[in-house]
């Protein structure tokens, strides 16, 4: 198989010392970024842009990638710990993983976390290495209608995030959609409730946005609390999963690995939605979907599998047919354009050196990741026991260290601040944050997918029941929402299935 | 004692003169710290890359590091106004696109520069152009056919480009003026636009040729014609809109420039033009440059103020004419 011969002469290639330290480097740089918050790949990418140059494509690319993949591995750790996500794809994994570790259990969530990435990581690679042209010829059949569909199953499954009141959740998510639309209008070019500030003409920055909602709001909110803070120290109860935590992870993960990953090709949906989706999905299909945000592993496994999954799937887009669905790869295409590389439809096939080497390379990236991180967690672990009194100002040191680098812009410290008033009020009122990222996430891309389907059909609404893809999205959508009324009226008036108690 | 003081005040007083110094001994010893390059856009956009590549050999004919800043925001309104605060004293430069003239024109409410007053170009070192494509398998096989087939049904076909400001919006817009009208499908970012037009989710296409090069390259895509005056000299097929049969379309030229905040001392103004000129000479960068399919020409501050003047009252006219000035 020529895919296989392609496989093995790139592993020839990486398993030389410098393409090993190399990718090794990236991969620590890349858990390091993915750890502190607001701090992404795609800064760390531009820093060491410089320091490619005189590197050959190769192991400038090795490096980069192990950065990237290496981000999600490393974010998922202090949503763990602190509640604040790492990366913006990370935010799921505190509505599960952040109760776990206040009962105990940070270290099986950390453990898992990590597995789940290697997993979906190693599979990803596969699908790479053996799909990749296939896939990428799915991923175009995706436009405008078809990208509608998608979306409006994705805001649909946010009815399942609500843990609490339906409807708080519902003006959080209303709330979400109102703050996308800050920003200058994609299709006239108008700017839109940014009230002539600079920061805000291009909308308000997701990494300000999520790090002052979840950083800055769960300091503050925390130190009103301080008391509470002192159980942490105590009963780590094993710094390991249990049998009964991989028993318990291996479907969701199944699941979110291919959820990830099909999401992940498509341009333009990015690692976020399948969190979200996947974690959505495993609480409807839980048999005991009203645990989901008091500490279970399957809230973890699930979102922190499926980013990992979507960051490798995000990879075939890119070198099979040069279009970068997201803007670290994006990065990523300008540091191969500038050693005159520029993939596109015949990358593979004219520079499999390079693609079987950087293939090849995402395999040992992904074995190191895992050697890193699980040895590391009983080290992370020890951050808990570190006083709230010293902690706190760290993590708003970080905070906004790691905003400012996003885009070297003072504005969005001063978003990200604001934001983290609005976090604090939110989380103390018990409103729920997960619709809310959600729809602000959701909104614009839904906004512009149907604007740009409407436009092409000459504002006919009949092209979303004219393309199948998009058809097929839609009456998924009306089952799901249909199928719980059908339930309900065949058991009488209940209020919904009841499931006897497990005790855990 | 009297004596002894006297003569340390007199040699401090010699030193600090000498410290102090005349705008003539700074600017020999300039540079003498690292030069920083702001770019207005994010980073792997145009104007980033090509400010790595010519900024790294800048700072080698300068015997100085260059770093580059990234600060986007505002279709570069951002930066720029970072750049017009800093110090006059040629160490903060700054590199954009032609953006930096629409983005003022459409949006002057916006922007806190002015294009003739704020900056100083120090030169522009690459032009690039849009293309106007269709997929291969597409029934026009010029640009004629296509304005034709155009013409003859109005709105019926589906174009994208990139957003309000871009060139290829500029041509899109200049074109419908003219009496081909087409949907406008504005994509967020040019992987977008070929995804869409690859997928057949539209027509025909408007966009730079950097991030389409692959596809014109294998003849997926099929290039119509070209934006600018010149044709692209690693497609010398495509056609410009003169040759292909229709010169009232114009020409809009991309590129990307140097500027100096206005006010930097003349002396420096003119190290860092011939270091700029003698770094848009060194076969490296050349080399580099067109293989990522810039147009690597350096041309000095006095020629690009004319081209600057032509494409902006260019720019003005089209813009107030569709009404799209704010």
């Amino acid at each position: 198989m020529e895919a296989l011969s392609g496989l093995l002469n790139g592993f020839h290639i990486v398993f030389n010392p410098v393409n090993l330290f190399v990718c090794f480097v990236g991969c620590v740089l890349g858990t390091l970024v993915g750890v502190l918050p607001g701090l992404g790949p795609t800064s760390a990418i531009s820093l060491l842009l410089p320091i490619t140059f005189r590197a050959d494509p190769v192991s400038a690319i090795i490096m980069l990638a192990g950065i990237y993949y290496g981000a999600m591995y490393g974010g998922s750790t202090t949503s763990i710990l602190v509640n604040i996500p790492g990366e913006a794809a990370s935010v799921v994994t505190c509505f599960d993983g952040y109760p776990m570790a206040q009962k105990g259990r940070a270290g099986p969530a950390l453990g898992i976390s990590a597995f789940g990435s290697f997993v979906a990581g190693t599979a990803a690679v596969f699908g790479l290495a053996f799909f990749a042209p296939a896939l990428s010829k799915v991923a175009i059949r995706f436009g405008p209608a078809e990208n509608v569909g998608i979306i409006v199953l994705s805001l649909t499954l946010l009815a399942f995030l609500a843990q609490g009141s339906m409807i708080r959740a519902l003006m959080m998510a209303v709330l979400g959609l109102i703050l996308g639309t800050v920003g200058t209008d994609l299709i006239t070019g108008k700017a839109r409730f940014n009230y002539g500030i600079g920061t805000l003409a291009d909308g308000i920055g997701l990494i300000p946005f999520v790090v002052g909602l979840f950083g800055v709001g769960e300091v503050l909110l925390n130190l009103e609390t301080s008391i509470q803070r002192e159980i942490l120290k105590t009963g780590l109860k094993g710094l390991f999963p249990s049998l009964k935590d991989w028993k318990a992870s291996t479907f969701p993960m199944i699941r979110a690995t291919v959820l990830g990953f099909f999401l992940g090709i498509l341009p333009g949906i990015g690692a976020i939605i399948p969190t979200f989706v996947s974690y959505s999905v495993e609480k409807r299909l839980s048999k005991h979907p009203e645990k989901f945000g008091t500490g279970i592993i399957e809230g973890v496994a699930g979102p922190e599998t499926a980013n990992n999954a979507a960051a490798g799937a995000a990879f075939i887009p890119m070198f099979s047919l040069g279009i970068p669905p997201n803007a670290v790869l994006a990065v990523l295409l300008g540091a191969l354009m500038i050693h005159g590389v520029q993939p596109g439809p015949q990358f593979i096939s004219g520079h499999p050196d390079l693609f079987w080497g950087v293939v090849a390379s995402m395999y040992v990236g992904n074995i190191m990741l895992l050697i890193l991180n699980l040895p590391l967690v009983p080290l992370w672990v020890q951050i808990l026991r570190v006083p709230y009194s010293l902690l706190f100002a760290l993590i708003l040191l970080f905070c906004l260290i790691g905003t400012y680098t996003v885009s070297n812009n003072p504005g969005d410290i001063v978003v990200m601040v604001v934001f983290g008033f609005v976090g604090y009020l939110i989380k103390k009122y018990r409103y729920e944050v997960g619709p809310l990222i959600l729809a602000f996430v959701l909104g614009p891309i839904l906004e512009k997918n149907i604007r740009q389907a409407l436009i092409i059909s000459r504002g006919s609404f009949v092209v979303f029941v004219t393309h199948p893809i998009s058809v097929v999205f839609f009456v998924i959508t009306l089952l799901l929402l249909a199928f719980p009324l059908v339930k309900r009226r065949k058991k009488g008036a209940g209020p919904g299935p009841t499931l006897p108690r497990e005790v855990s | 004692m009297g004596r002894k003081k006297m003569l340390i005040v007199g040699v401090l007083l010699l030193l600090g003169v000498g410290f102090v110094g005349t705008g003539e001994i700074r600017a020999q010893r300039f540079p003498d710290r690292p030069i920083q390059l702001i770019v207005p856009w994010g980073p792997g956009g145009p104007s980033d890359l090509v400010a790595r590549v010519v900024g790294d050999q800048l700072g080698k004919e300068l015997k100085t590091p260059v770093a580059i800043l990234n600060k986007p925001g505002a279709g570069g309104a951002l930066g720029a106004a970072a750049a017009a605060q800093a110090k006059k004293d040629g160490y903060t430069l700054m590199v954009t696109t032609q953006a930096f003239y629409v983005t003022a024109i459409l949006q002057p409410k916006e922007v806190s520069y002015d294009i003739e007053t704020t900056f100083e170009p120090l030169g522009r070192v690459v032009e690039t152009s849009a293309v106007v494509q269709v997929k291969n398998s597409a029934p026009w096989k010029n640009l004629s056919e296509l304005l034709t087939h155009i013409k003859k049904n109005p709105k019926k076909l589906s174009c994208a480009t990139s957003p309000t400001g871009t060139i290829p919006h500029f041509v899109w817009m200049r074109l419908n003026s003219l009496g081909y009208e087409t949907n406008g499908v504005v994509v967020q970012n040019d992987p977008e636009g070929i995804s869409y037009l690859s997928g057949g989710h539209v027509d025909f296409l408007i966009l730079s040729v950097n991030p389409t090069a692959p596809y014109l390259m294998d003849k997926s895509f099929r290039g119509l014609a070209v934006t600018t005056e010149k044709r692209v000299k690693q497609f010398p097929d495509i056609q410009t809109f003169a040759d292909a049969g229709f010169p009232d379309i114009g020409s809009f030229p991309t590129f990307v420039a140097f500027y100096a905040p206005a006010g930097t001392p003349k002396p420096v103004v003119d190290t860092l033009t011939a270091a700029l000129e003698r770094a848009m000479k060194d076969p490296g960068v050349l080399e580099r440059l067109e293989k990522m399919r810039y147009s690597a020409e350096y041309l000095s501050a006095a020629a690009f103020n004319e081209t600057v003047k032509r494409f902006v009252s260019h720019v003005k006219e089209m813009a107030e004419k569709a009404g799209i000035i704010k």
